[in-house]
């Protein structure tokens, strides 16, 4: 591929990743570079996503653009790591306009700035005022049980546990109580018919 | 702010319109009946899927990927099952590859269906969509027998297809590809040729050619402005490389042209199934075993894939981390592109009357933008 050598001169390597699918990493600070020198240069001028994964245990986001040509017949991954504290990354709406919503659904999942962005504004979630929802460390759990508390009295605010533990209890007593009655009853019956011990002794 | 505001008043489309797509907003500015300015919110059906599958096992997130866009759920099953695929190296036998190729036309058929009903609905054109929904329904019988499930089919499994054909299947499917075949000159006389249609849409939702592909337009919206781009040709994948079909274009770029194309795009896809039923395998693996698929690992990678759904390009990137779970899962379809960056731009100085019926030929599918 053309592009690989275009790269190489970059000291920026290629990688082929499935048939149509090529991958290239780079650090933030060539970033906006190499994507202008993509548009520009190599004629990728379509960019179809920008993702971005929370590496919460190595303390970074892992960003990826993903660039198509006129021909469309392959896509470029552009890779780039940032930190996850503080969070910033060049806009890229000026020349992709398409960026614009890209970038405000990032700053709202994930909470990265985006310097120079016109519209940082509420995308999916409104007067959202917690931890970016899509970050790693953001508990769905704690969240849900914080904003929604059950309401007393009602069947679902039982603690399931200590509800089956209750019927389990409930279940054993009900059964030594029909067996202390039966033998009680066998007790009784066999006072009361006291014959069939008789004629045996006889 | 580009636009003149003065004197314009503010009304919302949507979410509760007839004529919305789904469940989303454009907030307007009118200057009487003229659209000074659009807006697209949305927000009212954010499902948070792309944080449910992170915390889920490959099992458990195949079952949910579905519901991502409810009038189209086959390309969403076609992109994970092919992300994980792509990650743990899994090959697919051919049988399985032309199974779930013959999934994907029949999806874009049942969709295709659905667009028209809302399309001419939008219109005021009532009978359409009574007669396209009631079609589309009869594809859904297929589907029901295949896989169990009308709307969600959760068929497409990582490895190939979770069932076998039914008995007669093909055959059954062919007689429908007939009806279907006649019903769409039907639809041509009625809706197609319509004059009202025409009136209404030839010359409205102009979308600028030179915009297209540097905006990430795609589907419909691309191959109304005479750009022969479509993934199934482009980066083929299942059995595409396989199938003889056309990619129809038209050039004007208006609402019209895009109808036109979807239409064309329907006799394409009954010649592709009608493909697919005569050079189906009769034998062959339909799912490879997994060894421990509950416990399906994922290694530390990340890919990115494409399918060509009824509505454009849609992708996904995929990211493992050698656990049993999805590390990072992300949608993007054609709906957030074309909501936001081409709606607002392309509602400017139209009439009120025509907002539903742009919005209907773009093929804008709201739970796909907010997942």
């Amino acid at each position: 591929m053309d592009l690989a050598s275009k790269l190489e001169r970059l000291s920026l390597e290629l990688v082929q990743k499935q048939d149509y699918l090529y991958k290239v990493t780079v650090n933030l600070e060539r970033l906006e570079s190499l994507l202008l020198s993509f548009l520009n240069e190599f004629g990728y001028i379509t960019l179809d996503s920008i993702n971005c994964r929370d590496d919460l245990e190595d303390g970074f986001f892992t960003i990826t653009y993903c660039l198509q040509t006129k021909k469309r017949d392959h896509i470029v991954m552009v890779q780039t790591k940032i930190q996850r504290e503080n969070a910033s990354l060049p806009t890229m709406h000026t020349i992709w306009p398409q960026a614009e919503i890209m970038e405000r659904e990032m700053h709202e999942m994930f909470g990265v700035d985006f310097p120079g962005h016109p519209t940082l504004i509420d995308f999916a979630l409104e007067y959202w005022d917690n931890m970016p929802p899509l970050r790693r460390d953001f508990d769905t759990l704690e969240y849900v049980n914080s904003m929604n508390p059950f309401r007393k009295q009602r069947g679902d605010a039982l603690d399931a546990k200590e509800e089956m533990k209750k019927k389990r209890e409930a279940k054993k007593a009900a059964k030594l109580k029909a067996e202390k009655e039966a033998q009680t009853k066998a007790a009784l019956e066999a006072q009361n018919n006291p014959s069939d011990e008789v004629k045996d002794e006889e | 702010m580009k636009n003149n505001l003065e004197n314009t008043i503010k009304i919302f489309h949507g979410p509760q319109h007839p004529g919305i797509t789904g469940n989303m907003s454009v907030e307007l500015d009118l200057l009487g009946e003229t659209i000074k300015r659009a807006q697209t919110h949305v927000g009212y059906l954010h499902r948070g899927f792309e944080k449910l599958i992170e915390r889920r096992t490959v099992v458990q997130a195949f079952t949910i990927v579905c519901r991502i866009c409810v009038p189209e759920p086959d390309p969403n099953e076609e992109n994970f099952a092919r992300a994980v695929e792509n990650l743990t190296g899994l090959e697919i036998s051919e049988k399985a590859k032309y199974i779930r190729t013959m999934v994907l036309e029949m999806q874009r058929l049942a969709t295709m269906f659905l667009w028209m009903g809302g399309q001419a609905g939008s219109i005021g054109l009532g009978l359409i969509p009574q007669w396209s929904v009631c079609d589309r329904d009869y594809m859904l019988d297929r589907f029901e027998e295949l896989t169990g499930g009308r709307v969600y089919h959760m068929y497409a499994f990582p490895g190939g297809v979770r069932r076998d054909l039914p008995e007669g299947f093909l055959e059954r499917l062919s007689d429908l590809l007939d009806y279907y075949e006649k019903r769409i000159i039907v639809y041509n006389n009625t809706f197609f040729d319509n004059v009202i249609f025409r009136k209404r849409a030839i010359g409205v939702g102009v979308v600028n050619r030179d915009d297209v592909l540097k905006n990430a337009y795609v589907g419909q919206t691309m191959r109304g402005c005479g750009i022969k781009k479509d993934v199934r040709k482009d980066m083929p994948y299942l059995m595409y490389d396989k199938l003889d079909f056309d990619i129809p274009i038209q050039q004007d770029g208006d609402v019209y042209a895009r109808a036109i194309v979807r239409r064309d795009e329907m006799l394409q896809s009954i010649r592709i199934l009608r493909q697919i039923i005569k050079q189906m395998p009769k034998e062959g693996e339909i799912l490879q075993k997994i060894p421990k698929h509950r416990k399906f690992k994922l290694p530390s990678d990340d890919t990115y894939v494409q399918t060509e759904s009824a509505r454009g390009a849609m992708s996904y990137y995929m990211a493992g981390d050698g656990s049993e779970k999805i590390r990072r899962m992300q949608v993007r379809g054609p709906s957030l592109v074309h909501a936001y960056t081409l709606l607002e731009k392309l509602l400017v100085n139209t009439e009120l009357a025509d907002v539903a019926m742009t919005m209907n030929s773009l093929g804008i599918c709201p739970p796909e933008i907010e997942r």
